[in-house]
């Protein structure tokens, strides 16, 4: 057997250092996440400020449901104010399955309306229920008076038109309240849950956590000398004294806010 | 305690702090700065919950170096100051 030169051991050495050194990279199986809530079919019964989200939800069961919320009857009765006619028979709702959603349109017609040539107007009322990924819904009660001008390809409402602006302006009306549910409904939760409104406590605690920085300058006592401005630090009970009274100061102050609501 | 709160008001050391007249002409000062600054952040009632603020660092100050010019000019910048400060943090704190 031939003895191996230097370079060739060197070689030798370095290739089985390589081989058991370094690891080959694993062929890692790449995960692909699935949200499961995304292959449930998120239903809810309806409510008081809601519209049923289901999938075998009929257009006239979605009407008819529309047609006794509140916000919806406060909808109606300005446009009634307004002079609006309602054409109930033209009365229509989507059902969606993805995104889980109900949409049901309300037509009027406004008799004395006048618009430019070759526009066409009408009033409507739409009414919007979305469930959200926890089945939450949300719901949007919205009104106004849609102007269709073909020639120039365009939609917009009433409030784009500077004669109709003021009496025939969109408006949104709030809807509020639990959502309690009917049969089918997935989950049931507290209405706040799903709002942005903080509690009270916690915005006042950031308010008074931030406010208090002005406390700092309890620790620094001001003395005039002529033309000249002396920072120190304070006695301790002074210190103590208005550190203390400033606190309080902050704390009364940031509760103004909050007691006011 | 109530030691405490003589040694904090300095009531023992009659120079350093104000005297009676010089004590009411920085209390009106204060308010007036209060009142000013309050009405500039459009709420009068923190600019007037602020007014202890102003009045006590005010009655700490030696008399022989009080002037009402000083007086003044410390009190906008303080009220200034704990105005801004006081009206940052409410609005932090978010709707």
């Amino acid at each position: 057997m031939r003895a191996l030169s230097k370079l060739g051991a060197a070689v030798l050495v370095l290739a089985i250092v390589l081989a058991t050194g370094v690891r080959p990279a694993c062929a890692e199986l790449q995960r692909i996440s699935t949200d499961d809530d995304d292959l449930i079919t998120r239903t809810f019964g309806g409510g008081a400020h809601d519209l049923p989200v289901r999938p075998n939800l009929t257009w006239r069961e979605a009407v008819a449901w529309a047609l006794t919320m509140p916000a919806v009857q406060a909808a109606m009765e300005t446009f009634a104010e307004r002079g609006y006619v309602a054409i109930a028979e033209h009365d229509s709702a989507v059902i969606s399955i993805d995104p889980p959603a109900t949409l049901v349109a309300l037509p009027y017609r406004k008799p004395d309306l006048s618009l430019p040539d070759y526009h066409y107007g009408q009033p409507l009322i739409l009414i919007r229920t979305v469930l959200d990924h926890e089945g939450f819904p949300s719901t949007v009660v919205t009104a106004g008076l849609v102007v269709l001008d073909p020639v120039n390809e365009a939609v917009f409402t009433a409030d784009s038109l500077s004669e109709l602006a003021e009496t025939d302006a969109s408006f949104d009306v709030a809807v509020t309240g639990p959502g309690e549910g009917g049969p089918g409904e997935k989950r049931l939760g507290p209405f706040e849950a799903a709002s942005n409104v903080k509690p009270r406590f916690y915005k006042w605690v950031r308010c008074f956590g931030l406010g208090s920085l002005g406390c700092l300058r309890s620790f620094f006592h001001v003395t005039r000398y002529p033309g000249v401005i002396i920072f120190s630090f304070a006695d301790p009970e002074v210190v103590g004294f208005y550190f203390t009274l400033c606190e309080g100061v902050v704390s009364t102050g940031c509760l103004f806010d909050y007691l006011d609501e | 305690m109530k030691r405490y709160i003589r040694r904090a008001l300095l009531l023992d050391e009659p120079e350093r702090h104000l005297s009676g007249p010089q004590f009411v002409v920085a209390c009106l000062i204060a308010l007036q700065a209060a009142v000013v600054w309050g009405l500039v952040a459009r709420n009068l009632r923190l600019g007037l919950v602020l007014l202890p603020l102003l009045i006590y660092p005010a009655w700490i100050t030696p008399r022989a170096q009080e002037t009402p010019l000083f007086r003044f000019l410390m009190c906008q910048a303080e009220a200034a100051v704990l105005i801004a400060l006081m009206t940052l943090a409410r609005h932090a704190a978010g709707p």
